[in-house]
Formats: structure tokens, C-alpha cells, sequence
């Protein structure tokens, strides 16, 4: 699509669901226009990470309380509805529901604890509890199976009455479960960012004590906002695990909650879109840069562009990209929709 | 007799900010509390409003007690208060910041809000037209859509007032509200305070601009390292020789 055209249709907005619903045509279309099954693959990785960034987003984006743990929920939603469904042989889709009932106790336990305190205290203890919930998985071997992890985890289906059973085995269906939990997660986000009770957390994040005055009661704010956040992410976890099969206490590495963070901050934190938009382009980069470089590079490269990208667009992509977008396109104030907390594009003076 | 504080003690190590304060603040009155820097005037905001505890001493409104509330639940009982040093939302629009102001007046969970549906559409538009009321009401309205940390200073002085305000206060506690304005500004400060009061909002004012106090209190209570020194009509407490020792000293 050409930018001239794109401005036109944006200047008038005469149909404003006209851009959501052709990006939505695109991605539901993905498994008939992608090349092959790989490509595939990455799309559906990008749809887990997604959720799991716009779920770490709420907290971080939205209330400004940074939980370094949340790869603690992805691996409590994944090892709830493995363990259901393997040992039990519940349905699929009932240990997928209760991994994300699990998840968001587990984050009303965390929130609870710490978010009285909150700040540095919630980083600590997110962080504390995701080394302890790592070490049940590694030592409790008779019901996880230890570092072996467990294998043969079934796939999601659903009995469809009088069309008999249907399964989510190809990666093509697979895509289109984890397109659908991914919408649903936007929605959830956007539903909470836009009404009054994310302008309470927003109001947390600009200024507590301000916030207090007016009669937000913070902490309620902030732990139903770690539940919401944690069962999202026990969604990418169940998601994760009926996809690949397989989960190990891999599951809660560290280095997922690092990612985590990484697309949110370089997609744009406290933004709807740049979770999102944050998640697709770091799920992509490193398939490219293994593509084009040898494994040497591959890193090195991935940490320079992560750099360039913070160092000059401090806000993240999203923010900057519609910083740069109203400049170009300069509309009337009455049809600029503002969601509590995207800011409008202050640069820091450098 | 609307809000009343007795005996309040409030120690910092060996600093008495509060030694044992007592008075009373009328409804519909505009009552002031004046004093040199460190008197406790702050201090005295912080107890009354949740977000200190007094080690002595009660803190009465409409005959229920205030000491061990959190500031969120003394707001629900219809106190709000501003602070000394400016406070707003920065990242926000003026109107964002005043929708926060607002946030009591509003009831949907967030079970609600994820539903969706027509009450929580109605209550979200209520919100927003009571929140252009409010900045109609302090002269913002031409501001509703800017960023507030990009408002110049006296703007966001403004705007701390409507966003208390959207509270729907009671009492509201002004903290320095004049502090840094300029001439026209505070003129447009006294005029608000003026529609406010209209409002029937009792108010309770901090302030250093004693030309403001006097010309604007029903009532001026002058405090001193932690007491009441004086207190009654502004005309009686302004040539009061407490105050006057107070503030220029004894020498």
C-alpha cells in the first residue's frame, strides 16, 4: 500500500475499522501466503510472544511495576495443563482454562505479597519466586519428571457434536488457535487500558501519592492488574507447551522473561501496539540473522540492534513510529483519540 | 462544625512538627492556616489526609474518626487535598488527568469493564462530560486535549485544583495553591477559590501570600513550631502579637 493513500484514507477516517479488519484479513489468511511450514513456526512463536509481552505490559506499560518473574507464570499456565492432560488425561482444553486460572493465583499470591510495598520489592520477590517455582519443576520428580521434563504432552481438540473430533495437530490450525488467544489478549488489554480502570494504573504510574488523593486505592489496583497480567501469560505457557509437545523446567529460564521485557521496552511500554509490533519483530530477528550470518555474529548483531534501537528511539517503535506518523499527517484535535498513557511523543532534549 | 483536630503530636526524632494542635474548620468557610516554614502546616495536611499518622491526638470528620485511614479512604469521605510542589500526571491529556480526578465518581470493576456494554459506555460518557465541566470551571477547557507536563506552571497549578475537584470534595485542602504564580494568575486563583466555595466546598487553605489569606478566609489559624499560636477573623489574627512575633521574631 502506498503512504500517500494510506494518509488519505487516515486524514478523513471515514472508515475507522477499515485498517484493524484488512490487518486482520492478513493475518488469519498468514497460513495460505507464508511460504512454508518454518515460516509458520516463527508466526505462531511470534503469537505466544506476543501475548507474553502484552501481558508483561499491563504491569510494566501500564502501572510501571516491573515483574522480572514472569516467566514463572508462562511456566506455571504451561506445567498446569501438561500435567492435567498427561497424567490425568483431562481434555485439552480444560487443562488449557485451568492453566490460566493457576496462573493468575499464582500472580494474586505475588501481588499480594509484594505489591504493598511494590517497586523494587515486586522486582524481588517476581524474581525470587520464579528461581523457587524453577526449582519445584527440577526436583520434584515424581510429578514433573525432573530436568528430563515431559514429553508426549497431547494436543488441543474438541469434539464438534456430529462432525466428530477435531484436532489441532497441523501448525496450520495451531496458528489460527494461537492467532485467536492472541486477539483475545489485545482485547482484554485494550478493554483495560481504555476505561477507568486503567487510568487508575496509569495514575499509579505517573504519581502515587496523587493518585492516593483522589481516592485510588492503589495496591487493589495493582494486584488485580499482576492477576490479569499472570493468566494472560499462563495462556502463552499452556500455548507453548500443547505446541511444542514437550516442557522442561526450560520453561522458566530466565532468558524468557529477559525477552519478555526486551520486546516490550524496544516495541514501545504502555502502548497497545508496541507489545505487539515488539514480539513480531524480535521473534523474526533472530531467524534472520541465522539466515544471514554465521553463529558468531548472530548475537552480537541481535545486541547492536537492540541498542541502536533503544539509544534512538527511547520511547520504543510504536510511540516513535506515531510521533513521526502525526507530524506527516497532521489531523484535527477532535479526531486525535488519546488511550490513558500514550503519551504523546515527548523526545528528551539530547 | 465540620472537621475538627485535637491535640495532634506528631514527633520526627527530636522534632516536635505537631505538638499538640487543636481546631476546628468550619463547613462552607474557608479556613487558613498560616505560619512560618517548618510551623507544621504540611505536616498538619499529611496527618489530616491519611499519609501520616499522628502518635496523638484525633482527627474528626462530621464526628467520625480519620486517624488509621489510608489517604484513598479519606478521599472517599469527600477530603481532598492538593500538594505544595506541583502535581499532576505529566503523560497524560488535561482532560486524562482530571478523568483520574474523577475516579470515585465512576463504579465500574474490571470485570465491568471487560463486559463492556451499555452501562459502563454511559458512565464512561457521564465521566467525560463532567470532566469538561470541571475544566470549564477552572478556565482549562482550551487545554482539555494537551499533554499536562507540558502545560507552563501557573496551567498546571490550575490543574491540580481541577483535578482535586474532580474528587467532588467536600473539603479541600489547598496546599500553597499561589505559591509561584503571578499577578494575573493569582487573581484568577482568588476567583476560582471565590466558585469553589459557591459550590458549598468547605476549604482549607495553606498559604504564604498573606494579602490572598486575609482578603479571601473566613477564619485563620496561625500555627508555630507545632501549636497554635493564634487563632480567629483574619483582621484580629493579622495584628495578633504572636503572629507578629512568629514571623519577624522577638528581637
Amino acid at each position: 500500500m502506498s503512504a500517500s493513500v494510506a494518509r488519505l484514507a487516515l486524514a478523513r477516517r471515514p472508515w475507522p475499522w477499515l485498517g484493524p479488519l484488512l490487518v486482520g484479513i492478513v493475518l488469519v489468511a498468514a497460513p495460505w501466503w507464508l511460504p512454508n511450514q518454518y515460516h509458520l513456526h516463527i508466526a505462531i512463536q511470534a503469537g505466544i510472544f506476543a501475548i507474553l509481552a502484552m501481558s508483561l505490559n499491563l504491569l510494566l506499560g501500564y502501572t510501571g511495576q516491573l515483574s522480572l518473574g514472569h516467566a514463572a507464570f508462562f511456566g506455571i499456565g504451561g506445567y498446569t495443563s501438561a500435567l492435567l492432560g498427561k497424567h490425568l488425561g483431562w481434555p485439552v482444553f480444560v487443562g488449557m482454562v485451568l492453566a490460566v486460572v493457576a496462573a493468575g493465583l499464582a500472580g494474586y499470591l505475588i501481588g499480594r505479597l509484594s505489591l504493598r510495598l511494590r517497586g523494587a520489592y515486586f522486582v524481588l520477590v517476581s524474581l525470587s519466586f520464579a528461581g523457587v517455582v524453577a526449582l519445584i519443576a527440577v526436583n520434584w520428580m515424581d510429578l514433573t519428571n525432573g530436568p528430563l521434563g515431559l514429553p508426549g504432552i497431547p494436543e488441543p481438540a474438541i469434539a464438534i457434536p456430529g462432525l466428530g473430533e477435531f484436532s489441532f495437530r497441523s501448525k496450520e490450525s495451531y496458528y489460527l488457535l494461537v492467532l485467536a488467544c492472541a486477539a483475545v489478549s489485545y482485547f482484554v488489554c485494550h478493554r483495560l487500558v481504555c476505561s477507568r480502570f486503567g487510568r487508575a494504573c496509569v495514575a499509579l504510574r505517573e504519581n502515587e501519592t496523587l493518585a492516593q488523593a483522589v481516592g485510588v486505592n492503589g495496591t487493589r489496583y495493582l494486584v488485580v492488574t499482576a492477576v490479569v497480567s499472570a493468566a494472560m501469560a499462563g495462556a502463552a505457557g499452556t500455548l507453548y507447551v500443547h505446541y511444542t509437545r514437550f516442557v522442561s523446567p526450560e520453561i522458566f529460564l530466565f532468558s524468557y522473561t529477559v525477552t519478555m521485557v526486551v520486546m516490550v521496552v524496544a516495541g514501545g511500554k504502555g502502548t497497545l501496539l508496541g507489545p505487539v509490533v515488539g514480539a513480531i519483530l524480535f521473534t523474526i530477528l533472530p531467524e534472520v540473522l541465522r539466515a544471514v550470518t554465521s553463529y558468531q555474529w548472530q548475537m552480537l548483531v541481535y545486541g547492536i540492534l537492540l541498542i541502536l534501537t533503544i539509544f534512538f528511539l527511547p520511547k520504543g517503535i510504536v510511540p516513535a513510529v506515531a510521533g513521526w506518523w502525526r507530524r506527516v499527517a497532521p489531523r484535527p484535535a477532535a479526531a486525535t483519540r488519546t488511550v490513558a498513557g500514550e503519551a504523546e511523543a515527548h523526545e528528551p532534549a539530547r | 462544625m465540620s472537621l475538627r483536630v485535637d491535640d495532634l503530636m506528631l514527633r520526627f526524632g527530636g522534632v516536635a512538627a505537631l505538638a499538640g494542635v487543636s481546631f476546628e474548620a468550619a463547613s462552607n468557610q474557608i479556613t487558613s492556616l498560616i505560619g512560618p516554614n517548618g510551623a507544621g502546616k504540611t505536616t498538619l495536611f499529611n496527618v489530616v489526609t491519611g499519609y501520616l499518622r499522628p502518635q496523638r491526638g484525633e482527627v474528626r470528620y462530621e464526628n467520625a474518626s480519620l486517624v488509621g485511614l489510608r489517604p484513598y479512604q479519606v478521599a472517599e469521605r469527600g477530603i481532598v487535598r492538593t500538594f505544595q510542589k506541583t502535581s499532576v500526571f505529566p503523560a497524560v491529556t488535561v482532560r486524562e488527568n482530571v478523568l483520574i480526578g474523577l475516579h470515585l465518581q465512576g463504579s465500574s470493576g474490571v470485570l465491568a469493564v471487560l463486559r463492556g456494554g451499555r452501562r459502563v459506555r454511559e458512565e464512561e460518557a457521564r465521566l467525560r462530560q463532567a470532566a469538561d465541566e470541571v475544566l470549564a470551571l477552572v478556565g482549562l477547557a482550551h487545554r482539555a486535549d494537551d499533554v499536562a507536563g507540558a502545560l507552563p506552571y501557573g496551567e498546571q497549578r490550575l490543574l491540580e485544583v481541577a483535578i482535586a475537584l474532580g474528587a467532588r470534595p467536600r473539603l479541600l485542602l489547598l496546599d500553597e495553591p499561589a505559591a509561584g504564580l503571578n499577578t494575573g494568575e493569582r487573581q484568577a486563583l482568588i476567583a476560582l477559590i471565590g466558585r469553589i466555595r459557591e459550590q458549598g466546598i468547605a476549604i482549607l487553605l495553606v498559604e504564604h501570600d498573606m494579602r490572598l489569606v486575609m482578603g479571601i478566609s473566613d477564619h485563620v489559624v496561625c500555627l508555630d513550631h507545632g501549636q497554635v499560636v493564634a487563632r480567629g477573623a483574619p483582621a484580629e489574627v493579622q495584628v495578633h502579637p504572636e503572629v507578629i512575633r512568629a514571623y519577624l521574631g522577638s528581637g
